[in-house]
């Protein structure tokens, strides 16, 4: 069977909101697409998946290890990079866990990510517990 | 003949699997294609690569000021599949008189080793290795007489790098022809 698609209608656009550069300062590659490891993620992790994942981060969390590695992880230095970017090379020993652009201990901003950071990585964020009780003072 | 098509169509899609793999970018050179296409170069330096390997890249420096103006130096620049997780790896071709280069060729830079960071380009690389020649430093040397000779008498050492550059001897030690 042949199917010819004579039109369609877009529905929706994303766009992640990431302060700076449209592009992961590790790989050079815009965050809207995926980091260049992860072109086809994790075992046959569908893209439906992925899109169904951007309309709730609750959904998001429980895909970790597939899609997650997708989202862009953004520092409280405000430096964002792909989430599997950073993690790389914060796995390595001459990070020392520092930001690769202005090495500052990197921590996330974002208590989202954080749970996604440790549940990556396997260990638990460099997330400073200051940054924690800031989070729960009303601004 | 059933099998014999079933054959072909096996021995097509194993070529096909392979020919992709060939084909396809790796995340690094993905990253140091990026590099290279923002490449804006003094013409005092010169990067040059085999079509299809440019994880292999050859560097030509010719200082046009400083101790070791007028010579020129010839860089082999390894990146592996790391990138930019490691540092590309860097080595002089030439057998050179220098502080922070020893007679193997190994090149002693900071942002090549402790001061890496994978958001450093091939460009910011390809600068810090021409500053090496234009402001060699007595600080962590790899040839420690070149250093020693440069903390202590700089125009002695000015000599033996001239002396070095056109293909002779300095402390015994015989160094190449730079001037071709
Ligand atoms: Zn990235
Ligand atoms: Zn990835
Ligand atoms: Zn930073």
């Amino acid at each position: 069977m042949k199917v010819t698609i004579q039109n369609w209608h877009s529905i929706f656009a994303w766009h992640w909101d990431v302060p700076g550069d449209e592009v992961c300062g590790i790989c050079r590659v815009a965050f809207d697409g995926t980091c260049p490891v992860c072109k086809f993620p994790g075992d046959q992790c569908p893209i439906g998946k992925f899109f169904d994942c951007l309309f709730c981060f609750v959904i998001l969390r429980s895909h970790v290890g597939h899609v997650l590695t997708f989202c862009p992880a953004i520092g409280s230095c405000h430096h964002s990079f792909h989430m599997h970017c950073i993690l790389k090379w914060l796995d390595t020993d001459t990070s020392k866990g520092l930001c690769p652009m202005c090495r500052q201990i990197f921590t996330l901003e974002n208590s989202n990510n954080k749970e996604v950071f440790e549940a990556l990585s396997g260990r638990p964020s460099p997330l400073e517990e200051g940054i924690l009780e800031q989070e729960g003072t009303p601004v | 003949m059933l099998k014999i098509r079933q054959l072909q169509k096996e021995k097509q899609k194993n070529q096909e699997g392979s020919g992709h793999v060939v084909n396809k970018a790796s995340p690094a050179e993905i990253r140091i294609g990026k590099d290279l296409e923002e490449l804006v170069l003094p013409p005092t330096i010169k990067v040059e690569h085999s079509p299809n390997d440019i994880k292999n890249l050859k560097i030509t420096i010719r200082p046009d000021e400083g101790y070791y103006s007028g010579g020129v130096f010839k860089f082999e620049c390894s990146i592996n599949e790391n990138y930019p997780m490691e540092a590309p790896k860097m080595k002089c071709l030439n057998k050179i008189y220098h502080p922070n280069i020893d007679v193997e060729g190994n090149v002693c830079l900071n942002i090549l080793r402790e001061d890496w960071t994978p958001v450093i380009s091939l460009q910011t690389v390809f600068f810090g290795l021409q500053f090496l020649f234009l402001e060699p430093n007595e600080t962590d040397p790899l040839n420690k007489e070149a250093a020693i000779e440069l903390n202590k008498d700089r125009k002695k050492f000015a000599r033996n790098v001239m002396v070095s550059m056109r293909g002779g001897y300095v402390n015994g030690e015989y160094y190449d022809n730079v001037y071709s």
